[in-house]
């Protein structure tokens, strides 16, 4: 991989690495290190990575770092989908369908995040969200469903209120 | 999938594969006739599109971002960098040969200028005038008994040498005496050959000297000691040296402007 190539992936992917993995985790300043981190590994790592590639192996890198640096933490925060976390949501006239998304987002486990993120965002298949984050395809298909059910319920549960 | 038929316990997921477009023409038809006999899903639908995120606005790049960006430095191949020094080499031999060129004309050029210099002071020098004189005919009174030499450098020169003019025999008839007769004669007086026998034409002159008639020679050898003999002979072997030298110049010689006394 040559410098230009490294540049442009660092322009192109570095604010979505960083919105991913700060949704996923919950949390900005460890999405930073995580970020730096992955661009660092990948500019040592530029020789042996193929340059079709660039964005899918930058997602894996930041997701194990993430999971790793959760299971270091022992956060409370579990890969495991474990019930539904009710999303504080602002209720306001400056009500926006966005906000709302990301709010009903944080809510969500860890791992849904990352799979909502993935397909939605990034706009990777099933396979390719297997690929970065160690699941099976039934397994990204399964919390995918659950995680969108709750975003939606989330929703509806807002609009009725409203 | 698990079931292929659409009911109330099983709509959600067929209302996610719907959204999430994994269905088939004919499955897609199905969802959409179940949701006109059943309107209470449309609203249910509307929120299951609603839950997909949206995409993310272009936004700059943060400082830290800027800090990850490489900048070009340079860093030649192996190979481009033989070619340069194969590119640079060549053209530094041939700036090389061009001034040594340059110079060696330079050289030649101050060498000829240096030889043309010293051919012109040689030509002005005593000796070169000398031997013009020499070779200018000298006018002998005729009438004169002592056989005196007038007016010719040549005799002053041999004067400066020491050498008496009445040292020289001048016959009462002789008109015009040329100097470079003298050279045979004093040759035979030098080596001390051929006393008595005519002397040997000189090579220089010789198509002059052979018009002559020999027996007609105004010149008488007088009486020279071996000092002066050897004086006048090592004299006019300088005068040969210089015509050669003049022959060699070919037309460089100045010109030099006839006295009055000779062109008398």
């Amino acid at each position: 991989m040559k410098i230009e190539k490294y540049n442009e992936a660092v322009k192109l992917y570095y604010n979505r690495l960083f919105w991913y993995v700060a949704k996923s985790a919950d949390d900005n300043d460890l999405a930073k290190d995580i970020v730096q981190d992955c661009f660092a590994k990948l500019w040592v790592e530029r020789k042996n990575i193929d340059e079709n590639k660039i964005k899918p192996w930058l997602f894996s890198v930041a997701h194990n770092s993430m999971v790793n640096h959760i299971k270091r933490e022992k956060k409370s925060v579990s890969l495991e989908p474990s019930g539904l976390h009710e999303p504080q949501v602002p209720i306001n006239s400056e009500f926006e369908i966005k906000e709302v998304i990301e709010k009903c987002l944080e809510g969500l486990p860890s791992i849904q995040r990352s799979i909502i993120i993935l397909k939605d965002l990034e706009g990777y298949d099933y396979k390719e969200i297997g690929k970065i984050t160690g699941l099976s395809m039934d397994q990204v298909k399964v919390y995918l469903f659950r995680g969108r059910q709750k975003l939606k319920n989330s929703i509806k549960e807002i609009k009725l209120l409203l | 999938m698990n079931s292929t038929q659409i009911t109330h316990d099983n709509i959600e997921e067929w209302l996610f594969e719907y959204c999430e477009g994994t269905l088939t023409n004919a499955e897609k038809l199905k969802v959409e006739a179940f949701i006109r006999q059943n309107p209470e899903y449309r609203e249910e639908l509307s929120f299951w599109e609603e839950s997909y995120l949206p995409q993310l606005s272009a936004t700059p790049l943060p400082p830290e971002a800027q800090q990850l960006l490489k900048t070009n430095y340079f860093h030649l191949k192996f190979s481009t960098l033989l070619k340069c020094m194969a590119v640079l080499s060549a053209l530094s031999f041939i700036l090389f040969l061009y001034f040594k060129s340059q110079n060696e004309e330079n050289q030649n050029q101050q060498k000829q200028i240096f030889k043309t210099d010293k051919q012109i002071r040689q030509s002005e020098s005593p000796i070169i005038s000398e031997k013009r004189q020499l070779e200018k005919p000298t006018i002998v009174k005729a009438n004169n008994p002592k056989l005196e030499i007038l007016n010719t450098k040549k005799v002053e020169s041999l004067q400066e040498n020491n050498l008496k003019v009445p040292d020289f025999a001048v016959s009462s008839d002789s008109a015009i005496f040329e100097p470079a007769d003298l050279l045979p004669i004093l040759n035979n007086e030098v080596t001390g050959e051929h006393k008595n026998k005519e002397p040997v034409a000189n090579p220089l002159t010789a198509d002059h000297t052979e018009k002559k008639e020999p027996g007609k020679s105004n010149i008488t050898k007088a009486k020279l000691s071996p000092a002066q003999r050897r004086k006048v002979a090592r004299e006019i072997r300088k005068a040969q040296d210089l015509k050669e030298q003049e022959k060699l110049m070919n037309g460089n010689k100045p010109y030099i402007v006839p006295s009055d006394q000779t062109m008398q």
